[in-house]
């Protein structure tokens, strides 16, 4: 058993093979090393729990494999519930299993997130992100236009 | 815990991110702010997605020789077709339409017809040894017309036809020249006499994409004209084979 502390000191005990889903975390085991940043650990916990036992990763197959993979955003019953949380969330899960290096759950938040924008307009993804329209006027409609002419519909 | 927003995810997440959106999906996020515009715009982008794409409208390409706005460009078309062809708009047949056609109002030799066809009981196609001409009987308009260079004539083409084989002759449509062999073999299938490429999707003239989609999984071979701006999609007929020249030039 390992027990995690997160950085409001609540303690959560877990066994080593599920919280060796991150690669982080195993080698930080290995290392007994230390970080101060915040992740959300009872729902990383959950999603370990969850996938024990699935095969992990191959160390050194993420990038060869990134370029074959299927591009397909289907996520799983339970990931996609899972996953069905605030977008202050997602983030924070989407960083947290980046930091922690758990390649699968930073893909279901990756997915989560591509699906989000599906055929919205800009304005409309600017809206759902809060993001701010930072072009100038000149570049927006000289570059911009330049560079997508052939691909509005004609 | 400090708050998360979409915008202050590290590079490296947003490269993943995009890695799951859908074509016309990443058009859309480079117009949304300075940042996404310059990940949208990066290499590595849409090799991957070409790479990862199943769109089996995506011609097969040495990617190395493709600038980032050929990729584009191919998924993008590819995207589409693959959309158009998935849910292709019936298309309403009409019966009993006359129209008159003369050579003067026509600018074609209407005497000296080298074919005429009709396709989808609609689209009538006009050839003379100078023009061709698509008619639409529906809205009785022209659909699109290329004329023979000065020192050119046309072959006669046939389209969509099985009726004899080993046609080997060129058909022409505005700004591409493509020859085309058919052949039927005794259980009526098709067999591809040189180029054997997979599939074929070119745009004509901005306007119209010759695609066919033998071999790639799917079952039937046939070869339609889709005119994009309508997304109206033409069949021609099945049993036919398009082999392209200069497949990969757009």
């Amino acid at each position: 058993m390992v027990t995690l502390v997160t950085s409001d000191n609540e303690k959560f005990n877990a066994e080593k093979e599920v919280v060796e889903r991150s690669v982080l975390i195993k080698n930080m085991l290995e290392d007994v090393g230390e970080s101060d940043q915040p992740i959300p650990l009872p729902m990383f916990l959950e999603y370990c729990e969850h996938h024990r036992g699935e095969p992990l990763p191959a160390p050194d197959a993420d990038t060869s494999q990134d370029d074959t993979r299927k591009r397909t955003t289907d996520i799983s019953e339970w990931d996609q519930k899972f996953i069905t949380v605030d977008q202050e969330m997602l983030f924070e899960i989407i960083l947290a299993a980046n930091y922690l290096d758990i390649k699968s759950l930073l893909d279901v938040g990756c997915k989560t997130v591509a699906n989000m924008i599906k055929g919205k307009t800009p304005e409309e993804i600017r809206k759902l992100f809060n993001i701010v329209n930072d072009f100038t006027p000149r570049r927006r409609c000289a570059q911009i236009k330049k560079e997508n002419e052939w691909a509005e519909d004609r | 815990m400090s708050t998360s927003s979409f915008i202050e995810l590290p590079d490296d997440i947003l490269f993943t991110i995009v890695k799951f959106v859908r074509v016309p999906d990443l058009f859309a996020a480079r117009k949304t702010c300075k940042r996404l515009h310059s990940i949208t715009l990066d290499r590595h982008v849409w090799t991957t997605a070409y790479k990862t794409s199943e769109n089996s409208f995506l011609p097969e390409t040495s990617l190395a020789s493709k600038t980032v706005q050929d990729l584009e460009r191919l998924l993008l078309r590819s995207y589409r077709l693959n959309t158009f062809w998935a849910n292709p708009p019936r298309i309403k047949r009409v019966f009993k339409r006359r129209i008159s056609l003369d050579s003067t109002t026509s600018g074609i030799d209407i005497k000296n017809l080298l074919a005429i066809e009709l396709f989808q009981g609609r689209f009538i196609i006009l050839q003379t040894a100078k023009a061709m001409l698509v008619y639409d009987l529906e809205t009785r308009d022209e659909v699109f017309r290329h004329n023979a260079a000065p020192n050119q004539e046309f072959k006669r083409a046939v389209l969509g036809l099985n009726r004899t084989a080993d046609y080997n002759m060129d058909l022409f449509f505005p700004f591409r020249t493509f020859s085309f062999i058919t052949g039927t073999s005794p259980s009526g299938s098709v067999t591809i006499a040189e180029s054997p490429l997979l599939n074929a999707n070119f745009v004509i003239g901005n306007q119209f994409a010759v695609i066919h989609n033998f071999g790639r999984g799917r079952a039937s071979d046939v070869l339609v004209v889709s005119h994009l701006e309508s997304q109206n999609i033409y069949p021609l007929s099945s049993g036919f084979l398009v082999s392209t020249l200069g497949l990969s030039s757009f």
